[in-house]
């Protein structure tokens, strides 16, 4: 059987059969402001931004616009393309294994509509919320089911 | 009432198709250039990009490597994305639906060595090859692709 090396949503290595994987697209935004970034955090998993996979169906800008309104409630403008990562993880929440490719734009905020957040169950369980965190804080924080890349695209994104 | 996609079958008519008959197959393509040309795949219904399906469990920078390798003979490494397009479409032999996250990415030769190229049966029965196409003369080939390739690859640039 074809095994790969993954990891958990704590960042612990794993050994992956490929046959239990399965395709999960996903896109994210880098929303900078005040010297913040805003973030997600898994409950005790840590800090990941917001955004999320895309359905069957939708399209990729589609899904990042959705995302933000269903997790921050704020209305964003998608602008430049910045970086794309793939890790093989295991979902926290179900005895699922996926081979995700996260897709990474930089975004603005146009409208905040607080009434718009609508969580669903996975992100209830985790206990997702959203914090601003300064940027000089974001090296010293858990990151969930990252393999440490996510500070650089973030490096990259404000030298752009 | 089940929800539905417009895509497209292989001779680009829309087709309205089931969401939940949809198989996701990100892929990826490369953008090569080199000496003012840029490096295609002649297809008998135009030009394309080379490139192709990521397998499962396959990393992209492993996937467009192994695909370029195969279609051109080059060896590559991949480095910045350029572009990332959606389609929708039904794919000649198996007729199965898909939607394809395509990925668009910059690459660079490695090695003065070109392999054999070894093409997928889909892939000879359009006379497929590899060829240099100079950057003056993209707007006047003809494109075998949804994907807008010449304002890609000018923005690769």
């Amino acid at each position: 059987m074809k095994t790969i090396e993954g990891l958990t949503m704590s960042g612990e290595k794993i050994i992956i059969n490929v046959d239990d994987l399965h395709f999960r697209p996903s896109i994210y935004a880098i929303i900078i402001k005040d010297n913040q970034l805003l973030m997600t955090k898994f409950g005790e998993y840590g800090y990941f931004l917001p955004g999320g996979g895309i359905d069957l169906g939708e399209n990729h800008i589609d899904t990042l616009i959705r995302e933000l309104k269903e997790e921050t409630g704020y209305t964003v403008e998608v602008g430049d393309l910045l970086d794309i990562q793939t890790a093989f993880v295991k979902s926290p929440v179900k005895e699922k294994y996926s081979h995700t490719i996260k897709i990474f734009y930089k975004c603005e905020i146009i409208s905040e509509n607080p009434q718009d957040i609508k969580l669903t169950e996975s992100e209830n369980i985790l206990n997702f919320t959203q914090e601003w965190i300064d940027l000089s804080e974001i090296k010293n924080l858990k990151m969930a089911g990252d393999d440490g890349k996510l500070l650089e695209i973030v490096k990259n994104c404000i030298k752009k | 009432m089940n929800k539905t996609v417009t895509g497209e079958d292989k001779d680009g008519n829309k087709i309205e198709m089931d969401v939940a008959s949809l198989n996701l197959r990100p892929s990826v393509y490369g953008i090569i250039v080199k000496d003012n040309k840029v490096l295609m795949f002649k297809q008998d219904f135009g030009y394309t990009l080379p490139g192709g399906g990521v397998e499962i469990g396959e990393k992209l920078k492993d996937a467009i490597s192994r695909e370029i390798k195969e279609e051109t003979g080059y060896q590559v490494k991949m480095k910045n994305i350029v572009e990332v397009t959606d389609s929708f479409f039904k794919l000649p032999g198996s007729g199965k639906n898909c939607q394809t996250i395509r990925m668009f990415f910059l690459c660079e030769i490695i090695s003065e060595e070109i392999s054999e190229i070894h093409l997928e049966p889909t892939e000879t029965i359009f006379n497929s090859k590899p060829e240099w196409i100079e950057l003056s003369e993209l707007e006047n080939i003809k494109i075998g692709d949804n994907a807008d390739l010449v304002s890609i690859i000018k923005k690769a640039m």
